[in-house]
């Protein structure tokens, strides 16, 4: 996904969290002693904290960190690459006993491995990320990318494709940097540490980079972590971890094979020479945590945080409680889909006295929402019980008062459900809760076509006709992504007004359609092998091939809340049933915070649209009168651009064409689409271009270079557009170019104007002019119409490996512009 | 929430403790040898009996009773409960 449409969700949904009273909060103790925080004037119990072993509150590591305060002041300032405190060198030594290898401290973990990564990585590497790998490392290793070292990603822990990367790349590159996290921090799951060193001793060239903060002091000898636990570290491996959780001082480190590896980092990571280094009160109090490791009382810890944790596995599974997390690990998971559902849950558990965390997009996808939390060795088994008796009562109740159930959630995390079809059961419930009736098509033609067309006939090509041509041209095709399945929902109240209508399509669309051209150009070249790349099956309000308010609403009606609900309980019945990826609700209006909240609540994120063009005052008179009416910028590019040109082309309006005749413009067609990766799409069928040829609400506006300009032997058009011809607006739909003419002659502006002609001439007060070219457009009088989309993805992979292979070219239209265009 | 006696053992002392002080009731005690604290519990539908060694102040075993003649040994009120159920 790209960075500024994950800036713009995160953001959106930091605030929406924040205003659910679940995020951003501030303890009120003015002291703490162990494990029990106010918030809001209520004492809860903390099921949030990562300091798993509760050092925080040992005697001996209090006084250390006071005692190094009293030698050292509040701070040493100065870079360690001029002097360092001598609490550096003694944590240093300590720790290269515990880790058994040359150990650097840094500031932080993030700011070890951008010490780390940029100097170890070269371009002439090439870094795999698994897919969830944290944050911290994806930042540092952004800084390679941008330095052109090949980065990819990889599903969550697949050794299998790993080795097959390794394989592959190899040949390119002259080492692999796989990047993972001990433990991971949503679902507490572990990287498979065996079969990685395995592979690093079958390839000389792969090498490791592993981010353990979660596994530090919890696991193995001397609390060495997950990762090293009682292994040695391989000579192919960098271990990153973190003092900030359960080693409870803050900082962190890294792991090294060799000293001079250590050194090199020492000497050039970036951080290491221009950082502040770690206050005296935290590598005083570090000094003495590193002591308690170097002993046995480490040992007494981590089995007092196992007890908890197998306490906490058995409360779980004896109340019934869907728990996704490792049962090793102090992180727990109960799955719960919906972010308006994990909302409610953990406010529900904050009124009881226990804090908890959600685990939200885009640490997960939007629909695996969860509440997690974590066990500390503070915790007592009472606490333990408390909670999770308290989850288990308040689940239910919610689950049913936001209408979702267990299948649901079992389907949206891939676990075994407890029933089929309970979704469909569930759009029956709804539908006999409410005041209103539900009706679902698989045809327009079943549906009133007086009826259909009063409400959403003006809105673009989807009047009753466009949507009877568009079902007999994505139906019987040869090729699977040329065949849609239509679904018409109607939702009325008890006097049969209709409150809510609209239709979807559910078609294979490309996962890259809107990245940069250069992203899809690699795609493209996979799916000369692989067809099925980075597509994924998609069910959107509307349909790829038109644009404009598909949705009608009765925003009068007090049942507007009701019926938005109903589709989208039955888009996701929709979506179980045929096992859809995707769902897009799209060309809704921009800037609405209560339709934001609302959408977020239902698990779908807010993602721009394209910019789309229309003229809504085009008062046609005669081409001088538009001309005059131009701003004084588009008259002159009209002028120099247009008219100028005009002399060129013999313009056509064609209608009622011979499939021979049609063939020509399908091939422009073909030719502009396949100039078009920047939006890449499935090609349309050709039986679509037959079926408008004989179409009385469609017509070809057909741009050929007069015979004297022409010296070709056969004279074929040289640019068309697909126009219909509705009620009210007159629409541009499909675009075809020979781009041989196109820097000659302006052919595309030509056909632009003529477009405008063209619907000026017949009477329309309206043009829909689509989207791209919007300053084209714009020249020619069209303003720009803001609209948004939601999303809702299944599975975050592919939106997160287009991102990664999206390059530093790519364009603010690229990046801002995500994949819920049309065609 | 009631845990098997399997689920039980599978925790450590401290922790077995902890269990019994939670949701144990405690039913008699006795001292052996002057030395040990010997305490009988019923918690989630069997008996324990935790053995406390006064000298170090330490519970040295909090496992759960095997063979149910092990009441003989304890001071008649249990006895007559055990006559009783």
């Amino acid at each position: 996904m790209s960075q500024k449409s994950i800036i713009e969700t995160v953001n959106q949904i930091a605030n929406h969290a924040k205003n659910n009273g679940i995020a951003h909060l501030n303890t009120q103790d003015q002291s703490l002693t162990q494990n029990v925080i106010t918030l809001n004037n209520i004492e809860t119990v903390n099921f949030g904290s990562c300091s798993y072993l509760g050092l925080e509150f040992n005697d001996k590591v209090k006084e250390a960190a006071k005692a190094a305060i009293d030698s050292y002041g509040t701070q040493f300032s100065s870079s360690r690459a001029y002097v360092s405190p001598i609490y550096y060198s003694q944590l240093e030594d300590k720790l290269s006993q515990i880790f058994d290898a040359p150990t650097i401290v840094t500031p932080t973990t993030t700011l070890g491995h951008i010490a780390a990564i940029p100097t170890l990585v070269s371009n002439q590497d090439a870094v795999i990320l698994d897919h969830q790998v944290h944050n911290s490392v994806q930042t540092a290793t952004a800084i390679v990318k941008s330095k052109n070292t090949h980065v990819e990603l990889l599903r969550h822990n697949r050794m299998d494709l790993l080795e097959q990367r390794i394989i592959k790349l190899k040949e390119k590159y002259e080492k692999i940097w796989y990047m993972a996290d001990g433990i991971y921090s949503m679902y507490g799951d572990a990287t498979p540490v065996d079969e990685i060193y395995a592979l690093m001793d079958k390839y000389p060239e792969f090498h490791f980079y592993v981010d353990d903060a979660h596994g530090m002091s919890c696991f193995g000898k001397n609390g060495r972590g997950y990762v090293l636990a009682d292994r040695k570290i391989h000579p192919q491996m960098v271990v990153a971890t973190s003092f900030a959780k359960a080693f409870a001082t803050g900082g962190g480190a890294l792991i090294f094979p060799t000293q001079e590896m250590a050194q090199l980092i020492r000497n050039v990571g970036g951080p290491m020479i221009t950082s502040g280094p770690m206050q005296p009160s935290a590598l005083g109090a570090a000094v003495a945590v590193a002591d308690i490791h170097l002993s046995d009382a480490i040992k007494t810890y981590q089995e007092d945080l196992q007890e908890n944790i197998r306490y906490t596995n058995m409360m779980l599974k004896k109340y019934d409680l869907p728990n996704l997390a490792e049962s090793f690990s102090p992180i727990f998971f109960i799955a719960v889909s919906l972010p308006k559902v994990a909302y409610d849950i953990i406010n529900r558990l904050k009124d009881d006295g226990f804090f908890l965390n959600i685990g939200i997009f885009p640490a997960v996808p939007i629909k695996n929402t969860g509440v997690r939390f974590t066990i500390t060795r503070l915790h007592t088994f009472e606490q333990i019980e408390n909670m999770v008796k308290a989850m288990a009562y308040h689940y239910p109740i919610v689950l049913e008062e936001h209408g979702i159930t267990k299948s649901e959630i079992f389907k949206a995390f891939k676990m075994t459900p407890p029933e089929e079809k309970e979704a469909i059961v569930k759009v029956k419930q709804l539908v006999n809760q409410s005041q209103l009736n539900i009706e679902s098509y698989s045809t327009i033609k079943k549906i009133n076509e007086e009826e259909w067309n009063d409400h959403l006939g003006d809105n673009g090509t989807f009047d009753w006709k466009g949507l009877l041509l568009l079902e007999e041209s994505f139906s019987k095709n040869e090729l699977e992504h040329q065949n849609w399945i239509f679904d018409y929902i109607i939702i009325r109240d008890n006097n049969r007004k209709i409150v809510l209508a609209t239709f979807l399509t559910t078609a294979l669309s490309k996962d890259d359609m809107l990245m940069n051209k250069e992203v899809s150009y690699e795609i493209e070249t996979v799916r000369l092998k692989d067809p099925s790349y980075m597509t994924s099956q998609t069910l959107s309000i509307g349909s790829p091939l038109t644009e404009g308010n598909h949705v009608y609403v009765d925003n009068d009606s007090k049942l507007a809340k009701g019926a938005w609900d109903l589709l989208l309980q039955k888009m996701s019945s929709i979506q179980e049933e045929r096992n859809i990826t995707n769902i897009i609700i799209r060309d809704l209006p921009n800037n609405d915070d209560n339709l934001d909240n609302y959408m977020i609540d239902n698990g779908l994120f807010k993602s721009a649209m394209p910019e789309n063009c229309k003229i809504t005052d085009l008062n046609w008179k005669d081409e001088e009168t538009y001309f005059s009416n131009l701003s004084k910028n588009s008259k002159r590019h009209f002028r120099k651009n247009v008219t100028r040109n005009e002399h060129f082309f013999n313009t056509e309006i064609k209608s009622n064409l011979d499939d021979n005749e049609m063939q020509l413009y399908y091939e422009l067609y073909v030719n502009t689409k396949n100039n078009s990766l920047a939006l890449n799409t499935f090609k349309l069928p050709f039986k679509l271009f037959k079926n408008i040829a004989k179409d009385e609400n469609w017509e070809i506006v057909s741009i050929t270079l007069k015979p004297a300009f022409d010296d070709r032997e056969i004279k074929k058009p040289i640019a068309m557009a697909l126009c219909h011809k509705g009620r009210l607006n007159y629409t541009f739909v499909i675009a075809g170019l020979d781009y041989e003419f196109n820097t000659e002659f302006s052919s595309y502006r030509q056909l632009l104007w003529r477009i405008v002609e063209r619907a000026g001439s017949t009477g329309y007060n309206n043009v829909n002019m689509g989207y791209t070219s919007t300053i084209e457009k714009r020249r020619f009088g069209a303003k720009i119409v803001e609209t948004c989309g939601y999303m809702q993805v299944k599975d975050n992979y592919s939106l997160e490996a287009l991102g990664t292979m999206s390059t530093s070219k790519t364009s603010e239209y690229d990046t801002n512009k995500r994949r819920i265009l049309p065609i | 929430m009631i845990l098997t006696k399997e689920e039980y053992c599978l925790f450590n002392i401290k922790s077995k403790i902890q269990l019994i002080e939670k949701d144990g009731r405690f039913i008699t005690r006795r001292v052996c040898s002057d030395l040990y604290l010997i305490t009988f519990y019923q918690i989630y539908g069997f008996y324990v009996e935790t053995i406390y060694e006064m000298s170090t102040f330490k519970t040295l075993s909090a496992d759960p009773v095997i063979n149910i003649d092990i009441m003989q040994l304890y001071p008649p009120p249990l006895r007559q409960m055990n006559s009783i159920a």
